[in-house]
């Protein structure tokens, strides 16, 4: 605890008046200029055969012991609710070298969040309850900020190709330019139970205004040390950078007179462009958060102490969801009876779509889910938890050592591929189209899919070929739909279920439409189904496992 | 539904294998439109349509003109204020001759408003719904109509409308219409269908009722879904993490990227052997296909 030389008062960091304030006399003071060696006492104790190691603070104002997380840098004690900073956290963890103080009041904060939660219609009521919303706690969540700096002159290849009767000439080139670099400030959360989702939603931070650390601004706050080696965004922010600059060095015309960067010449230029000069720093970064319980499970809440940008978990009432969804059928069935007549037929397709739609959103959402059960989607908590706990590359990796990055090759054969596959896929829907008893829409719809579907072919293809490798981020490609297909087996067999009900159908052709109407309902229950699941899913994304984040004793409007 | 019998699905059911997505479009170009009803469902009597009939209806246009009574031709009736006629023309054998003139009374009040046809086949190279649609323009031209076809060879009954007709027996009333009365087709009980056909188009002719119970029920479970589906989009939108993208990231730091002097020297030349590839070859061609003659009209039908 920081305590008020005039009072004996706990001091702590106003943001109003960014000094150090005493709760009990006002007094102000600059938190540069009180500083304390020690606040809360560590103890160590070991177990007599060594297997286990406790550390136990203590609580500088009333002796009650401390209990933290292994990262708690700052908390409040459990018994008397003083400020308490773990200053020898500080010192052997890694010491930050900068920190930007909460601007954002609880106020400012509180009213982010509720222009938040306002339009999310069907959120739980329970999320925009004032005592809920009072629990925000102030917490200074470590970033790793990198710089990066290139001052020199660098050369890249270049290359004109001309044809000379049978021949390809192709004119090599060595381009040479003096490049002046510098971005500093790139700054990617270093806690493992901080969810880069939320962190990034929250972004970014100006670190211009950030200012040297001294631990007497963390004073009525928490705060948490690093637990995610400062390489694991290394890659990433290397390449923000890279695609950066090399943009604006491939924009140049001369860069595009000799082809500089394309084909296979992407290597030398993406390492004429890439900083090998590099910087990081540890600095705490001010973020309100609340936590909203539901089950087992948790979800957050978490505004920028800086600029006042809100990102949150945000689930779903089902009942609310529910009612809100039988309150808009009301109008759709009268506008769906004033427009349309589906023939048994077209409506058993109309089942197929809305199964497929409902399809590829539970697939995605199982993708998602999936990586955010695992942590593959949080690099900081994949870092933590992979087995040996090791940097995946080296900080000091020497000059054109950079990683080959994995890209998808877009061949001729791949295209090909695809063409076929979508021509397939064309002539089917077409075929169903012309079973569903629209004869005279058959060849004109099919003509139209596969115009549509091979001019869209056709840009992705350009688009693909047009982007190059330099800039394609470090990400390993990934499979067809997400993968795990075993695992999604149980949710997606249903929507799956409808539509084989549905071509079975289709396919056999029936006379009589009760075929058709009683395959229809059966195709749209499991669509309902679906979407029932696909809300279940959005529950489970938009909260996350216990415990994380877990925030114990001490006061509650810290 | 019209169809032309079972022509090439053996050999697309492989195709089957692939229908994992489908676009939204799809249905859009598959769904009839019709926007000349006004539909007030669940009323007193039960699930049923009213429809409003066209102002001026009924009326003969004045180029219309009164042709001589022929039963050779099949004509049975001519309205003697509107000269709409009534057409039996019984080319299966379906009917017995007291089934024809009875068919032929319940068509013609039909004829205040149209002509009205009812013709039955056994023989015919195009699809039921062509077939319907020349017999009508052959024999009616553009008049306002309507012709209820039987094709026993391929199993349909098609309804095709035209002129001020259409206007009310639409592509969806006319789908409706032949899907409540296909089943007397499949019973064998032709001159019921028939019958039971025009007293339907009789009825939304004169902006009655008829039943369409499963089009609620089936537009009830698609409101549902597509609610579900929209309040869905609403979650995700309100729901969805608005990350920064990388201008936004870049324009936060303190960043500078410049260079000078760029130039560019020759280092050496490689030659690679590809022969161009030949085009050649006859561009063959089709002609194209004729327009359309500025027809009208349009129907619907069911297999039995």
């Amino acid at each position: 605890m920081y305590v008020c030389p005039g009072c004996a008062g706990n001091l702590k960091f106003d943001i109003a008046r960014q000094q150090l304030i005493c709760e009990s006399c006002d007094t102000q003071i600059d938190p540069y200029s009180f500083y304390k060696e020690t606040d809360a006492e560590e103890t160590r104790y070991a177990s007599e055969e060594g297997d286990y190691e406790i550390t136990v603070f203590t609580c500088p104002q009333c002796g009650g012991e401390l209990v933290s997380e292994d990262v708690t840098a700052a908390t409040f004690c459990s018994f008397c609710g003083g400020s308490t900073i773990l200053d020898s956290r500080i010192s052997r963890e890694r010491r930050p070298q900068k920190i930007i103080p909460f601007t954002r009041t609880k106020e400012d904060c509180r009213a982010a969040y509720k222009k938040l939660v306002g339009r999310a219609v069907f959120a739980p009521r329970a999320l925009k309850d004032e005592s809920l919303i009072q629990q925000f706690r102030g917490i200074y969540m470590p970033y790793w900020v990198y710089s990066f700096v290139k001052n020199e002159t660098v050369t890249f290849p270049g290359r004109v190709t001309s044809r000379s009767g049978d021949y390809l000439i192709t004119d090599h080139y060595s381009l040479e330019c003096q490049v002046e670099e510098c971005y500093q400030g790139l700054a990617f959360d270093g806690s493992s139970t901080f969810s880069d989702n939320l962190s990034s939603a929250i972004g970014p931070f100006d670190l211009g205004e950030g200012k040297p650390f001294v631990p007497s601004f963390l004073s009525g706050f928490y705060a948490d040390t690093s637990d995610v080696e400062q390489t694991v965004y290394l890659q990433d922010a290397e390449d923000l950078v890279v695609r950066d600059a090399g943009s604006i060095l491939a924009a140049d015309p001369v860069c595009k007179t000799y082809q500089a960067g394309q084909g296979g010449d992407w290597y030398g230029f993406r390492t004429a462009v890439c900083p090998w000069d590099r910087t990081v720093e540890l600095a705490l970064l001010p973020v309100w958060f609340l936590s909203y319980r539901n089950g087992d499970r948790v979800s957050y809440a978490v505004v920028n102490g800086q600029t006042g940008k809100a990102a949150a978990d945000l689930p779903v009432d089902g009942k609310r969801y529910l009612a809100g969804s039988l309150l808009l059928a009301v109008p759709l069935f009268f506008l769906l009876n004033r427009f349309f007549t589906l023939t048994p037929g077209k409506l058993l397709l109309a089942g197929v779509l809305l199964a497929c739609v409902c399809l590829g959103i539970s697939n995605s959402q199982l993708t998602h889910m999936i990586a955010r059960e695992s942590g593959e989607d949080d690099k900081g908590f994949t870092f933590r938890n992979r087995p040996g706990g090791e940097a995946p590359s080296g900080w000091d990796r020497t000059k054109g050592n950079a990683p080959v990055q994995k890209s998808r090759e877009n061949s001729i054969v791949e295209v090909i591929c695809m063409l076929l596959l979508f021509y397939c896929i064309a002539d089917l829907l077409s075929y169903l189209l012309y079973l569903a008893g629209n004869e005279s829409m058959y060849s004109v719809v099919q003509i139209l899919m596969i115009i549509l579907i091979l001019g869209a072919t056709v840009l992705r293809f350009f688009d693909v070929k047009k982007e190059p490798r330099w800039k394609r981020g470090n990400a390993g490609e990934k499979p067809l739909g997400g993968g795990h297909f075993k695992e999604k087996w149980p949710v997606l067999r249903k929507p799956l279920a409808g539509i084989g009900l549905a071509v079975l159908i289709l396919v056999w052709h029936p006379v009589s439409d009760w075929f058709y109407y009683l395959g229809a309902l059966g195709c749209m229950g499991t669509v309902l189904w679906a979407i029932l699941d696909m809300i279940r899913q959005h529950n489970v994304l938009a909260t996350r496992k216990l415990p994380q984040l877990g925030r114990r004793g001490g006061e509650e409007r810290g | 539904m019209g169809r032309t019998g079972s022509k090439g699905r053996l050999a697309s059911l492989f195709r089957f294998g692939t229908a994992v997505v489908l676009g939204g479009w799809l249905l859009s170009a598959g769904f009839p439109l019709s926007g000349q009803g006004a539909c007030v469902p669940w009323s007193a009597e039960g699930m049923a349509c009213y429809v409003r009939v066209p102002e001026g209806f009924g009326r003969k246009p004045d180029s219309f003109q009164r042709q001589p009574e022929d039963p050779g031709t099949g004509k049975r009736y001519v309205n003697p204020d509107t000269g709409w006629q009534v057409v039996v023309e019984d080319r299966a054998n379906l009917l017995e001759p007291e089934q024809i003139q009875e068919l032929s009374r319940i068509m013609e009040p039909v004829t205040a408003y149209g002509h009205a046809a009812f013709v039955t086949i056994f023989q015919n190279t195009d699809s039921t719904e062509q077939f319907a649609r020349s017999y009508y323009h052959d024999r009616f031209g553009a008049d306002s109509g309507t012709i209820f076809v039987i094709d026993i060879n391929r199993r349909n009954v098609w309804i095709h409308s035209d002129g001020a007709v259409w206007q009310v027996i639409t592509t969806a009333n006319a789908n409706t219409v032949a899907d409540n009365v296909y089943r007397y087709a499949s019973k064998g009980d032709y001159y019921q269908c028939g019958a039971e056909a025009f007293r339907q188009i009789l009825a939304l002719l004169e902006g009655k009722r008829i039943p369409r119970p499963m089009k609620y029920i089936s537009n009830a479970f698609l409101a549902l879904i597509l609610a579900l589906l929209a309040n869905y989009g609403l979650v995700i939108w309100s729901a969805r993490l608005h990350k920064p993208g990388e201008k936004a990231l870049l324009a936060s730091i303190d960043r500078k990227f410049a260079y000078r002097n760029l130039q560019a020297s020759h280092t050496s030349q490689t030659r690679t052997y590809d022969p161009a590839s030949g085009g050649g070859g006859h561009h063959g061609g089709r002609g194209g296909g004729g327009g359309g003659g500025g027809r009208s009209g349009g129907g619907g039908g069911h297999r039995f």
